[in-house]
């Protein structure tokens, strides 16, 4: 449960074990690096040596990631199975990718060229199919002497102004075909005007576009003409495509060998680069789970010094937010943990809302859309979401699937059919009013869950002010607890027990929360300062507060209304299916109507249970005591993608 | 009533910010001041442009750096005000960053192709371009610094504007540099032009009716001051003219366009013009004077229509954006002929000549 001990490691080393050790580290993926400066005193950062210099193995990388972009080749890659001792001849490797790097490019330029001609021609192919199918006799346009024939393409938005300006001219214009920003088209023009006419049209942003092939012939052989350099260009391409793949085959094994090590070296540099040396020593600074660095020390050899310290001193100390690892038994919680990362992640110390949120969100769920049918539907649809690669999307919806049927079981409904089996609990359509009651009474437990997890995540910060005077603090308890126990004693007996009591606990409350600022000022001994417009804000404060209070408890009456809503929406369905069965093919009117009501019963009412399941979390929940501040914690591995 | 639902918001922040334009006394201050260091200052004490140009250094103001400082306040607005369209069209509200964003271009290519100032400090290159932040969808300085027209291709690779750069180029390719800026330009132009009006057609019926009137009127009479500079300056075909013209119109049809593209000299024009829809601009206007004054007048002209814009079509309309947007543009031409003014000396009364706003 909750958000991993993390701790600021620090480690001394000496050159020869640089590599190594960072191997490891990078191998644990648990490894998040952190300028020194940032936790040393100046004094000491002074005198140390950035480690500056330039990363050898760069330069061979950037060679084989071309390499490998323009064979759109991926060598396999295992980190375990590599050792950074044995040495590597880097000049060696650098020099042989670069050979072939020269003797592929050329290759591989051809390619794109004449990738790019193919496209040009299957683009004059299609305008010339168009004119095949014109059917007009164009035998020899060259040869023609009465009329000039120009073939290209205008912006589609000169298009129409060129209609129009050339209404009194001799120039005719026979639009092909458009695509999303031009007009293909051919224009019939007299060859004494053709000089004016290419004057014309160029004020129109005409390109002309030239036949790769000779005019001579009907449109007919054109084409043939056209298909057969398509299929020779084709042809140039694999031509040059088998070249590529020659080279990269011819040295697969190597290519394979020598990938994954300049890929660990370089990466080992990178992090390298983050250390900073005293002359004979490097440092290297970052955060750690602390059991992660746990396993690192016990492997970790003598001459290196792993100096470990408690995350949330050196945060304090330096002021620097400590990175945050969520972290989460077992498949089904870590799922919800996609639930509590929408809405922010955890700062350093403060409790991971995670498990919480797996237990009420399955709980809201199911009370909401309780229906074995449904539920083993949308249970479904997790499991499938789950295999096809969403899995934590998927273990929600599976969770919230399971519940679903236990409360159908609970409800007696399959399918929204009230009468196959009988109702364990209570039937919702039935018991309106005991199903209000419970689900406003589950909305104040978990507020003052929620209260209570805000009073230890204060507790924890040593933040007073909010752990004991705020509203959401002991201050609201006091004052949120004996008001409900007297409201509910007035509702259901008619009398409230104790009221001298509960009048001087709600008033004492109210004004500790009322001056919550200066008292958790004075408890924590700092001088009292109200700053500008304290009691306005202050006023204005409370009385957000106990509408707050208010209306929290009262948006859990949601959770009955949607219960009901289920049944009520089914019925709705079922007696329209009813109505159309005695007419004429009312059976198979029925069965669509039928399976169209299923379709919105478990379709809408999943996506609006789900989402109001969310919102009570976020907003009822949530905002009692979660700050959702912290930085994900992000370590560095051998993912070159990854930012660090 | 869909109005009223997606610009509640977004009208009440149009009104309150409308209440910080310059009103009558501040431009009979501004007009008064003896210097354009005083100016500044005094438009740093207002409401409207402190926030923007409240730290400006007096000393050595160029005009051009003022002005671009002027536009970014306004580029600011525009970001403010999109906040406030909840349910606005995401395609169209980029089209209006995309108006600042192809002046960068604009700028980028004339840098490039005529070799306009200095490439060399990107600093001050820098400066000179507006900086639209994550709105902006190409890097001017990138563009201003190529080397001939691939590179500029290449690095306006994955814009929209590639495809205009490139098919300007293509069909211009045996112009010179100083024709081809042109040319691009007008292409450039008429692409933003042809994209908003399509763009508006997914905004509701009212808004795409504001669009239509308030842009289409703008874009007749921008064509009307081409076709009247070409008449008076340069020997253009009539059919090259028409293919020069923005691709749509409002009041003018095509007839319209045909009778003035023919048109034989000035004279000719402006007889149509007085005919035309617009005849109210053109009324006091001679042969002589129509050159010096026609800008000006349209200007004027189309300031009222914004003003009319709310009365017209509604509050709760895209109206209420264009009308807050265009006065703005207008305030700050106003606010540059002023300092130009001063900077020359004239007389307030001089200068009230030159400046769109009627008193």
């Amino acid at each position: 449960m909750a958000v991993a001990k993390m701790e600021n490691v620090t480690f001394v080393l000496p050159r020869e074990r640089v590599e190594e050790e960072d191997l490891d580290l990078i191998s644990s993926e648990s490894f998040q690096p952190l300028e020194i400066s940032g936790i040393l005193s100046d004094e000491v950062t002074d005198q140390l040596l950035h480690s500056q210099a330039e990363n050898p193995y760069r330069e061979t990388y950037s060679e084989i990631t071309n390499f490998l972009k323009m064979t759109e080749y991926k060598p396999p890659f295992n980190s375990k199975e590599i050792n950074v001792l044995e040495p590597l001849d880097v000049e060696e490797i650098y020099d042989k990718f670069k050979s072939m790097n020269d003797g592929i490019r050329t290759f591989f330029n051809k390619k794109n060229e004449f990738s790019k001609k193919l496209v040009e021609y299957e683009n004059v192919l299609f305008h010339v199919n168009a004119l095949v199918n014109l059917n007009v006799e164009l035998e020899n346009f060259e040869a023609l002497e009465r009329i000039k024939l120009i073939f290209g393409r205008v912006p589609i938005r000169n298009y129409d102004n060129l209609i129009e300006s050339s209404l009194n001219v001799p120039i005719l214009i026979l639009e092909i075909s458009r695509d999303n920003s031009n007009s293909w088209i051919f224009v019939f023009t007299t060859p004494d005007f053709e000089k004016d006419a290419h004057d014309i049209l160029q004020s129109a942003y005409f390109e002309e576009d030239i036949l790769p092939v000779d005019y001579k012939g009907t449109p007919k052989e054109i084409k043939e003409r056209i298909e057969a350099l398509i299929e020779l260009t084709k042809l140039s391409i694999s031509e040059n495509d088998l070249a590529i793949k020659k080279v990269l085959y011819s040295n697969k094994e190597f290519i394979d060998k020598n990938y994954p090590l300049i890929l660990v070296h370089k990466r080992i540099y990178d992090l390298h680069e983050f250390s900073s040396s005293t002359g004979n020593l490097y440092l290297l600074n970052g955060w750690m789970p602390k059991k992660a660095a746990d396993k690192i020390e016990k492997n970790v050899d003598e001459e290196v010094l792993m100096v470990r310290e408690d995350a949330a001193k050196v945060s304090e100390e330096k002021k620097i937010d400590v990175p945050v690892k969520m972290e989460n038994r077992g498949k089904w919680l870590s799922g919800f943990e996609f639930v509590t990362k929408m809405f922010g992640t955890p700062t350093y110390g403060e409790i991971d809302p995670t498990p919480f949120v797996a237990a009420f969100f399955t709980f809201m769920f199911g009370f909401m859309l309780g229906d074995v049918g449904h539920g083993a539907i949308i249970f479904l649809f997790g499991y499938l979401m789950y295999r096809r690669g969403s899995k934590q999307f998927g273990t929600v919806m599976m969770s919230a699937g399971s519940s679903s049927i236990f409360f159908g079981f609970m409800y007696g409904s399959v399918f929204g059919f009230e009468n196959w089996i009988p109702a364990i609990w209570l039937r919702p359509i039935i018991q309106i009013n005991q199903l209000m009651i419970i689900g406003i009474y589950f909305g104040i437990g978990m507020i003052s869950f929620g209260m209570i997890l805000n009073i230890i995540n204060g507790i924890k910060q040593r933040n007073w002010e909010k752990a004991i005077f705020s509203p959401d603090g002991v201050a609201g308890l006091v004052f949120y607890w004996p008001a409900v126990t007297a409201v509910s004693f007035y509702l259901f007996e008619g009398k409230v027990p104790y009221i001298t009591l509960t009048i001087i606990l709600v008033i004492v409350s109210l004004v500790a929360m009322l001056l919550k600022r200066p008292l958790g000022q004075i408890v924590s001994g700092k001088k009292i300062k109200l700053g500008e417009g304290f009691w306005v804000e202050t006023g204005f404060g409370m009385f957000d507060t106990l509408i707050a209070f208010l209306s929290n408890a009262i948006s859990y009456v949601r959770l009955a209304a949607f219960a009901l809503t289920h049944e009520a929406l089914f019925m709705a369905f079922w007696i329209m299916t009813l109505m159309v069965l005695p007419a004429r093919g009312g059976d198979l009117w029925a069965v669509i109507i039928f399976l169209l009501g299923q379709l919105v019963l478990v379709g809408l009412e999943g996506l609006v249970v789900f989402i109001q399941s969310l919102r009570l979390t976020y907003y009822e929940f949530f905002t009692k005591f979660f700050e959702a501040a912290g930085k994900e914690f992000n370590p560095f591995s051998f993912n070159v993608e990854n930012k660090i | 009533m869909i109005g009223f639902i997606s610009y509640s918001g977004v009208s009440s922040k149009l009104y309150a910010l409308s209440s910080e334009f310059l009103n009558d006394e501040d431009y009979k201050n501004l007009m008064a001041q003896s210097s354009v260091q005083d100016v500044v200052r005094y438009l740093q004490a207002t409401r409207m442009y402190s926030d923007t140009i409240g730290n400006m250094t007096l000393e050595e103001i160029h005009r051009r750096d003022l002005e671009i400082m002027l536009q970014m306040d306004l580029i600011k607005d525009l970001k403010k005000i999109f906040t406030f369209f909840v349910t606005f069209d995401k395609d169209f509200s980029r089209l209006m960053f995309q108006r600042y964003e192809i002046e960068n271009l604009k700028l980028a290519l004339r840098i490039v192709l005529i070799e306009m100032g200095s490439k060399d400090n990107v600093e001050n290159l820098k400066k000179q371009f507006f900086d639209l932040g994550g709105k902006a969808s190409i890097d001017p300085i990138k563009v201003a610094t190529s080397k001939n027209q691939d590179e500029i291709l290449d690095n306006l690779a994955g814009s929209p504007y590639q495809e205009i750069v490139r098919n300007a180029f293509s069909s211009y390719k045996n112009s010179s540099s100083s024709t081809l800026i042109g040319v691009l330009e007008n292409a450039i132009d008429s692409w933003i032009f042809a994209r908003i009006i399509s763009a508006s057609q997914k905004l509701g019926a009212k808004d795409q009716m504001v669009v239509k009137t308030l842009i289409g009127e703008r874009a007749d009479l921008t064509d009307v001051e081409w076709v009247v500079r070409a008449k008076a300056f340069y020997e253009i075909k009539p059919e090259e003219l028409y293919n020069s013209l923005l691709p749509y119109h409002f009041r003018l049809g095509p007839s319209d366009l045909h009778a003035m593209c023919d048109a034989k000299g000035i004279k000719e024009l402006l007889d149509f013009l007085k005919e035309s829809p617009y005849k109210e601009i053109y009324k006091d206007m001679n042969e002589e004077t129509i050159i010096d004054t026609i800008t000006i007048q349209e200007r004027r002209f189309l300031r009222e229509k914004s003003l009319e814009a709310i009365t017209k079509f509604g509050t709760f309309s895209i109206a209420s954006f264009f009308r807050y947007f265009f006065l703005k543009e207008y305030e700050i031409m106003d606010i540059i002929s002023i300092v130009e003014g001063v900077r020359y000396g004239l007389k307030p009364e001089e200068i009230k000549g030159l400046v769109i706003r009627k008193f």
